[in-house]
């Protein structure tokens, strides 16, 4: 990790001589470690209805505010480094992932590259999508190969120099990324390494409860400590075990609580980004994955 | 984001709140850190409401024992805040102060008038339902703090402090 860091930074220093010069293209310098065999494995539309929610799509993907279709993208994100604007996943083949191969769509989410190789920005949470297991991942493609095509085409992102350079975004997997499946821990319970899963996995939890460097990477030593701003400017709680920063004094029925109906333990009810997660994403979980996500939050 | 609502309130005992014409007094703002008139009216609305939606969380949590005559009470006490007595405490362009409403409220109004008819609607159910603790009074509870979410999530400033 450290050669790849220095190697990184020794790039960003050739890349950006090279682009004031005008010349010298950045290099690639991320590549994927692992290599997924997905291709045989056979997806259950029904199982994937179940999976979309513990991903958190429908949120991103869908413009509700402006009466978009679920799915159908155009929702916009305002950044410091600019606008980002949500792709259409639903299966139309000419503005959505119609035409997509299963290994297109996992090379998408588990490592952030894009049907033509390049590399997609990390608002799209891959860096948590690719601890996403196999089977979740051919689930979730056969559920959104399933629903109703939407024809919506999706303005590009709008984003400030340099962010605007899509090349970059190789230096920043390759500082900020790695791909691989979650491992689970042997030693802790089931329940303990399918929180761990949820959180860390596709439920991409740590995308907003961590804070980021200036370049946008998560800071490692700070999972789940919360942010005093957000990339779109929110305050984001500590949801550590600390006892006072954190929600170290919560019991099981308050994350439960909070999860299914986004009830906070004073009575007020969560709103912001985390009311949808809830509405969205955590409001259909089972009581086995609210029971796990609590058991891992509470025991990390 | 979380206690946004709760912070820098002056602390309201539930029984003196209900019916009190100086909390309904447009010139009151001596709470809800600097909040005045209609703002200040409408949080101590939510701070009503959050306040009978934590006792009652309290006994679903079986932090307390169940009551049903009381979760019964609160569910009334919530359900009179909802439906027009609600949107009543938003007129057009009210953002001023320490207001937490969005200017969704006004561009999607009657969306808006739906979610607060809902908050009436849902917490009558709770009150009808409450004698029977599990599953119905319980999965009534759920749906009205949906409806909080739901309102919250579509209408209330995302917390940026």
């Amino acid at each position: 990790m450290i050669t790849k860091r220095r190697l990184a930074l020794a790039v960003v220093g050739l890349g950006l001589t090279g682009l004031v010069s005008g010349f010298a293209p950045l290099p690639d310098v991320w590549e994927p470690s692992t290599e997924r065999q997905i291709e045989n494995i056979s997806g259950d539309p029904k199982r994937g209805a179940y999976v979309i929610r513990t991903a958190g799509c429908i949120a991103c993907h869908t413009d509700a505010q402006n009466g978009g279709a679920e799915l159908a993208g155009g929702r916009e994100f305002d950044t410091p480094y600019g606008v980002f604007r949500a792709p259409n996943i639903t299966p139309d083949k000419e503005t959505g992932i119609g035409g997509w191969s299963l290994a297109m769509f996992s090379d998408a989410l588990t490592k952030g590259l894009r049907p033509d190789g390049s590399h997609y920005y990390p608002a799209f949470p891959y860096t948590s999508y690719t601890k996403m297991a196999d089977q979740d991942v051919t689930d979730l493609k056969a559920y959104l190969d399933s629903i109703k095509p939407v024809s919506n085409e999706v303005q590009d992102h709008d984003l400030a120099f340099p962010f605007s350079v899509r090349e970059g975004l190789g230096i920043w997997k390759a500082l900020y990324f790695s791909d691989g499946q979650f491992q689970p821990r042997p030693e802790k319970s089931q329940a303990w390494n399918r929180g761990a899963y949820l959180v860390n996995g596709p439920g991409h939890c740590v995308e907003c409860h961590t804070p980021r460097t200036l370049l946008g990477g998560l800071e490692a030593e700070a999972t789940l400590e919360g942010t005093a701003k957000s990339p779109d400017g929110e305050k984001v709680p500590n949801i550590t075990n600390h006892p006072t920063a954190g929600i170290g004094q919560w019991g099981e029925m308050d994350v439960a609580f909070l999860l299914q109906m986004g009830l906070t333990p004073d009575g007020d009810s969560v709103g912001g980004s985390m009311g949808e997660v809830v509405r969205d994403g955590t409001s259909h979980f089972t009581q086995d994955d609210i029971a796990a996500v609590s058991t891992y939050l509470l025991n990390p | 984001m979380i206690i946004s609502f709760k912070r820098a309130c002056a602390p309201i005992a539930l029984g003196l709140v209900i019916g009190s014409v100086t909390l309904l007094s447009p010139n009151d703002g001596h709470a809800h850190g600097g909040a005045t008139g209609v703002v200040k009216e409408r949080m101590d609305v939510m701070t009503m409401i959050g306040d009978a939606m934590k006792k009652i969380t309290a006994m679903f949590k079986r932090q307390v024992p169940y009551d049903d005559q009381e979760v019964a009470r609160l569910a009334a006490v919530i359900a009179e805040q909802g439906g027009e007595d609600l949107t009543k405490l938003f007129p057009e362009g009210s953002l001023h102060g320490p207001s937490e409403a969005l200017p969704a409220v006004w561009e999607r109004w009657d969306r808006f008038q739906t979610v607060a008819a809902q908050l009436s609607e849902k917490a009558r159910v709770l009150e009808s339902n409450a004698p029977q603790m599990m599953p119905g009074a319980m999965m009534s509870f759920m749906d009205l703090a949906k409806t909080c979410n739901a309102c919250h999530t579509e209408f209330r400033k995302k917390d940026e402090h």
